[in-house]
This record gives structure tokens, sequence and C-alpha cells, in this order.
């Protein structure tokens, strides 16, 4: 079978890209951009503004000495930082993909793995192209709105932050309004499919990101938390499929779907207890609702009832459903950062983790009940079942435990470094005397060494001394410039890890990718089927779980990494 | 019509009529109208057991609606006549594993021909169903099967195959379960270049 | 009339097979690691 289409689909997608970089590049956008960005823009009417002074001081200093004008190079702004990206990235895949559009417009395919693998080309342009859309136009354009509506005083809350209208759920909204409403096109529905590739290359990539602590603590929070969960839903959706009389298959894969990860677990499941057709059908159009539902629902609760990463990424990988709404929630909660998809993934490895055990579970238990049922490999199981990625995932984490990426201090995004701290960004002499004067208000003698190390300094040398002059800034009473001088000297000694922040922009691409994805894949048709028995069981446990695990994260987890 | 109006049995007027009023106990839902229905030719419908028709698309899958569309057919059908029986899988099954991402591609691959084979094996009961009671009738059984979307494929089906006429069963009652796929009636409608009669229930 | 011919040899061909998914997932992870790596510093 021959897979690519010809269409000129891929080569206007790849022309599209090289115009938005070409225009980015000489400036024609720069009134569209400084609009979007507005931060950044902020940023560069500030650097502008420095930079002009400067040169005009030495212009008339130079003229005064009577030597030629001095040339100065202009400092770069965030914004030219974010207008180069853009540039970049569009030149690059636009590049690549023109030049893959005239192959295939111009190439005659044969059945084989070069033409699967062109064929995937164009849906994976296409999926990127909403991406950039998305994350260049749509959502800085929310945010400013949500900002706009706000300050105008039409609402007292921001519409976009409290409905997440970030990049990641315009990009799932995206995927889905297009599935449904104008279908994938044929050019693009091999490409389409790539969507999970990348999403399992992201979590193993963010296996890079993690301390030991980190993940023992969180390997032992998600172990806790979804052993109870998940074998508690099982064994309910059990004892509930035969108080209802369902048939064997359809309990059985109920409850790996609706106590595991959701569709996942109904795909590995189903074989084993030989779910019927429509068994299927239900349980996976009852899991899709359930899961769509929950992504959408989930971030907003978050973020009215305050909960932090920890708290909210430990809530949604556990009482969400389908493992795909999962990182899909945990991004919606928290686009700009990490922290929060960080929490729910070791979450999601942990269920997919129990996902052979559940099988093993389920096989017996319908050898058990099941007449003429096959008995099924333990060991065939266990190796087939487990996932590959997450091996992958693991390699990472111990590469990146070995220091290769960045020292171990760095995993937080930002790193400790007295010896970093730049020369314009020491002490003051005004703030030095204001932080010498306030020496005799030092409580014990750790505080005021660290005072006097910051006034030698004029910066922090060392991290417990940011600490203790973090306490010290506290102390009530305290001279406003001399506690603004020890913010500013924390500030100084922070850096942001640059190895880490490329890590992490790479993880945001490739999960809104992956997101964006798996939004083309999640079709009306298959949420309609959701029915019958499944839909009534999958409701009470949905709802027991989300509310279960909400009230447990809510009582016992604290912030702690 | 594509297939010269010989094909129905009976004189060309009244083949005439039965294409263009077919109604009442059945309904038609094919090019004109309906709204034409006149007096005379409701008492040429009410001897419709008299009717026959050589060549019949029949869209049968194993539902309550679709038997119904069966038991017409053969009451339709012309001796020595031909059944071209459709089935359509529904497209909708490919979003079925569209969520999946944590499993290897292996296990999605198993869980893909273990649908497949399930659909598959429905699929060769039907059509072993239909072709038995053809052959018991003298009749020629042609077997059609599709992917996608059930309107598009009876009309490609159509288009594909000779055919007089098409049968279908009614929509399935709201109260019973089972898989939501429906047939876009509008869309077949305008699409088709034979009529259609829909089986009525009881 | 003309039959429909699929991929895996099935009359009946819903799912496409993902090839080689897991693995060019584990080099794409670790190309970027590498890349990373080499480019930032």
């Amino acid at each position: 079978m021959v897979y690519t289409k010809k269409s000129p689909a891929l080569l206007i997608i790849g022309f599209l890209l090289l115009v938005w970089g070409w225009l980015n590049a000489n400036g024609s956008l720069d009134n569209l951009q400084s609009s979007l960005q507005k931060s950044a823009y902020s940023d560069y009417v500030k650097v502008n503004e420095k930079y002009q002074a400067e040169l005009r001081v030495a212009t008339e200093q130079a003229q005064s000495d009577g030597k030629p004008a001095p040339t100065m190079k202009k400092p770069h702004s965030k914004f030219d930082q974010e207008k180069e990206f853009q540039t970049q990235f569009c030149y690059i895949f636009g590049g690549a993909f023109t030049i893959l559009g005239l192959v295939v417009l111009a190439s005659k395919p044969k059945s084989g793995n070069v033409d699967y693998y062109l064929s995937t080309v164009p849906g994976m342009a296409f999926i990127l192209l909403i991406a950039c859309v998305v994350r260049w136009v749509l959502d800085p354009m929310f945010t400013n709105w949500g900002k706009a509506v706000q300050d105008a005083g039409t609402l007292s809350w921001d519409f976009a932050k409290i409905f997440n209208l970030n990049y990641v759920v315009m990009g799932i909204l995206a995927g889905i309004v297009i599935v449904n409403v104008f279908k994938i096109p044929e050019w693009a529905a091999n490409g389409v499919r790539t969507a999970r590739l990348f999403l399992k290359t992201g979590v193993i990539l963010l296996g890079a990101l993690y301390s030991a602590a980190e993940l023992a603590q969180l390997g032992a929070l998600s172990v806790i938390m979804i052993g109870f969960f998940v074998l508690g839903s099982v064994w309910l959706v059990l004892i509930m499929g035969r108080r209802m009389k369902s048939p064997n298959s359809m309990t059985g894969v109920l409850s790996a779907g609706l106590g595991v990860c959701g569709v996942s677990a109904t795909v590995a499941a189903s074989p084993v207890v030989q779910a019927k057709s429509g068994e299927i059908a239900y349980t996976i159009g009852t899991i899709l609702l359930w899961g769509v539902g929950c992504m959408f629902l989930f971030p907003t609760v978050g973020h009215i009832l305050h909960m932090g990463p920890v708290q909210f990424g430990a809530w949604a990988g556990t009482g969400i459903l389908n493992s795909a709404q999962v990182a899909g929630a945990a991004l919606a909660f928290d686009p700009h950062g990490i922290d929060t998809l960080k929490v729910a993934e070791i979450f999601n490895i942990t269920r997919v983790l129990f996902l052979p055990i559940i099988v093993l579970w389920l096989a017996a238990w319908f050898v058990k009940h099941e007449e003429g049922a096959k008995k099924v490999n333990l060991k065939q199981v266990v190796i087939a079942k487990f996932p590959l990625f997450v091996l992958g995932f693991i390699a990472m984490f111990a590469l990146s435990s070995t220091g290769v990426f960045a020292p171990p201090g760095h995993y937080q995004g930002k790193y400790f470094s007295g010896a970093e701290v730049k020369e314009d960004k020491l002490l003051k002499p005004k703030e030095v005397r204001a932080l010498e004067a306030e020496l005799p208000k030092m409580r014990n003698a750790e505080e005021t060494k660290a005072l006097q190390d910051l006034v030698a300094n004029r910066k922090l040398t060392s991290r417990e001394q940011d600490n203790t002059l973090k306490a010290v800034a506290k102390i009530e009473g305290l001279d406003g410039v001399a506690a603004g001088a020890i913010a500013n000297a924390s500030k100084a000694a922070w850096h942001d890890s640059k190895i880490i922040k490329a890590f992490r922009d790479w993880l945001a691409w490739l999960f809104a990718f992956g997101l964006i994805g798996l939004g083309m894949q999640i079709t009306a048709a298959s949420i309609k089927q959701a029915g019958g028995k499944p839909l009534i069981i999958g409701s009470v446990v949905g709802t027991l779980k989300a509310v279960g695990s909400l009230i447990v994260v809510l009582m016992f987890v604290r912030e702690f990494v | 019509m594509r297939h010269g109006d010989s094909a129905v049995g009976g004189v060309p007027v009244f083949v005439w009529i039965v294409r263009k009023y077919l109604a009442t106990s059945i309904k038609l839902m094919g090019s004109a109208g309906f709204a034409a229905l006149n007096p005379p030719y409701i008492k040429i419908l009410k001897n419709f057991s008299m009717l026959t028709v050589k060549n019949i698309l029949l869209a049968y899958h194993g539902t309550d609606g679709a038997k119904l569309a069966q038991e017409l057919a053969f009451k339709l059908i012309e001796p020595g006549g031909g059944i071209v029986h459709l089935l359509v899988v529904p497209g909708l099954w490919a979003g079925m594993q569209g969520d999946d991402w944590l499993n290897n591609a292996a296990t999605r691959d198993e869980f893909g021909h273990y649908v497949e084979d399930l659909l598959q094996k429905d699929a060769a009961e039907q059509a072993a169903a239909i072709a038995k009671r053809c052959q018991e009738n003298g009749l020629r059984y042609t077997a059609v099967q599709r992917v996608g979307e059930p309107a598009e494929c009876l009309l490609a089906a159509m288009r594909e195959t000779t055919v007089d006429l098409v049968i279908i069963g009614p929509p399935r009652s709201k109260k019973i379960s089972g898989l939501r796929s429906r047939m876009d009636l509008e869309k077949l409608a305008r699409g088709l270049s034979v009529p259609l009669l829909v089986a009525n229930r009881g | 009339m003309s039959e429909q011919k699929f991929d895996r040899g099935h009359q009946l061909s819903i799912f496409v097979k993902d090839r080689n998914e897991d693995l060019m997932a584990l080099l794409f992870a670790f190309l970027i690691a590498m890349s990373v790596l080499i480019f930032v510093r």
C-alpha cells in the first residue's frame, strides 16, 4: 500500500513558514509582534532607551574630544530574541517542508519504508503549523484580552487565566475542532499519528529534569496514590459489574479502562478479556467523554483552590481517567513552567507500570469466571506490555544524574552562583551603606557574618547566606533600601540554567505537538458511543476517583519538592 | 436511471409508477416526490406484493432494523434476481485507539488486529447468512464490504454495482443500545440514482 | 468490482500500524538531548 498522497499541502505549509520567518527577519511584523509579545516588547523599549542614552553620552564625549562618533553594538532584548527564534524556527522547518513538499509532488513512491515515512511529513507539518499559530498568535492574544478585560473592570477576574486559554488548551481544542468539523485532510492522516511518537519523546526527555530526591519523593507518593485508587477502582468495577450482571468481558475491559489509564488500558486489556466490539466502543466512548470533560474542568478547579504544582499534578495524575488528558490538564494548569507536568508525568508513568499487573489480574479473573478462556503467559504479558519509553525515561534520568547535562543544583531551572554575578549587578555604594547601617539589628552571629560578607563582596557568595539573609530581610523595622539590596543581591546570584531552559523549550514544543495531534484523534463519533452500563459504572467510578483523590490531595499532599 | 427500465418486472408504465411513487407502508426516499402521491397510485401500491425487482442492494449488518430490510428484500426480489449485500463497518472505529499513547506500538497493533478480526468475523457471519438464504432461493449473491461513513459507502456500492433498488432498515429506537452510527438519509437521498426503500417497523 | 487492497493482508483494515514508533521516540529523545548538550552553552 502506498501512503504518500500527492498534494501541494506540504509545499504550501513550508512556504507559509518561510514567509513568516522572512517577515520577522526584515521587521515587517514588528507592529504586530509588539502588540502580541507585550512583556518582551517592554524589555526592548527599556534596552533601547538605555542604549540611546549611552550612545548620546558617548557621542557627546567623542565630539568634545574631537574624535569621530563612536559605534556601539545595540544589545539584544527579549523581543529581539523572540523574533530571532521565530525566524530561525521558520527557516529551518519551512525550508525542510518546502524541499520535502517538492519531493512529495515529484516522486512516484513505491510501497515501502521511504513512502511510509515520507507520508508522515505533511501531517507533522500540519500540526506544527497549528502549534505555531496557537503559540505565537492565539496564546498571547488571549493573554492580552484577559488582562484588558480585567483592567477595564468588565470582569473582576482574568478570564483567559481562569479558563486556561493558553496554547495547550487552545491547541487541543483546535485539534478536536479540526477532526470533528473539517475532518483531517487525507494528506495529513498518516502524520497526525506521529503525535504519540513525540509525546513519548517528550516523556523520555523529561527524565533529564528530575533530581534523584525529587524522583524518589514523587515516585513514592504516586505509588501510594495510584496503588490505592487504581486497585480500588478496578475492584469496584468488578463488584459493580457482577452486581449489574454485565458480561465478564465487559466488566473486565471496563475495570482496566476506568481503573488504570483509560484508552491505553482498554487497548491493552481488550484482547486479554476477549471484549466484544460493542463493549470496547462503549468503554472507550465513556472514557473519552470523562477524560475530555476533566481536562477542561480540573485546571479551573485547581486555580480556584490555589493548588500548587505537586498537589495539582498528583490530583490530575490520579483523578483523570485517561492518561492523555493528564498531560493536557497539567500543561493547561501551568503552561509556562514544567513543575506540574513533571509531577503529573510521574503519575502517568506509575499508572502505565501498573498496567501489566492489572492485565495479569484481569486475565486471571477472566479465566476464573469464564469457561473456555485462554490462559495467558505471565512472562509474555509483562514483556509485551512494559512500555519501552519508560525504559528511555529511566535511562535519561540515569544519564542526567551523572551530571552530563547540568550540575545537580540546576534541575529547578535556576541555580545559585556567586562567582557568575556580573559586574553591573554588584550592589551600589548606596545599598552597601544602607546594609552597613543595619548591622546592629542582626539577631545572631550567623546573620551578622552573612551581612558583613555581603557588604564586603557586594554580592552573595553562598546559598546558605542567601537563605539567612532572606530571613533578615523580613526583620521588622529594617530599612527599605537594605531589604531591597538583599533582594537584588539574591536575584543577581541566581541564574537561569541555559541547558535546562533549552530542555524545557523542547518539551513545551514536543508536548504541544503531541497534544494537538492527540486532539485530532478524539472524534465525536467515538465519544458518542458512551452509553449503556459502561456509562453508569464509568460515571460512578469517575466521580469517586476525581472527588476522592481531590480530598486526599488536599488533606495529605503538601508542596515539598 | 442507469440500468435499463426492463430490470423491474411488469409493464413499463407500472415500473414508472413504482419508481416514482412507491410509498405508504414503505417509504420512498428517492428523486421526486412524495407530495405528488395521488389516490390511484395508492390503489396500486396496496397490491404491493405483486411488485418484483431484479437487482437489490441490501444494507444488512445484523441489527433488528437490518433484519426488517432483509425480509423486505427477499419479498421483493424477482425469482432468479440478484442481491448485493452491503456491509458497512463504521469508520468511527478508527477513532477508537486515537487517544492511546502509553502503549507500545506492538500492543496497539495487537488491539487493532483483535478488533479487526472481531468485526471481520461478524461480517463473515452476516454475509454467510444472507448468502445461504440467496442460495436457497436461487438468487445471485454479491457481498460488498466497506469501512467508512454508512451513506457514503452505500452510494459508492450503488455506483459500483448494477442494482435497481436500495433497501435499508429503519433507524434504531433510541431506547435500544447499540453502536451509534446512523445513515445520513439526507446525504443518501441526494446521491441516489435508484430508488430507496426504508423497511418499516411492525 | 475492484477489491480494496490493504496494508496487512487483512480484508478489513481500520488501524494503520505505527512503524518503529518506540525506537524512534528513544532515538529522537537522545538526539535532542545530545544536540542541547553540544549547542547550548
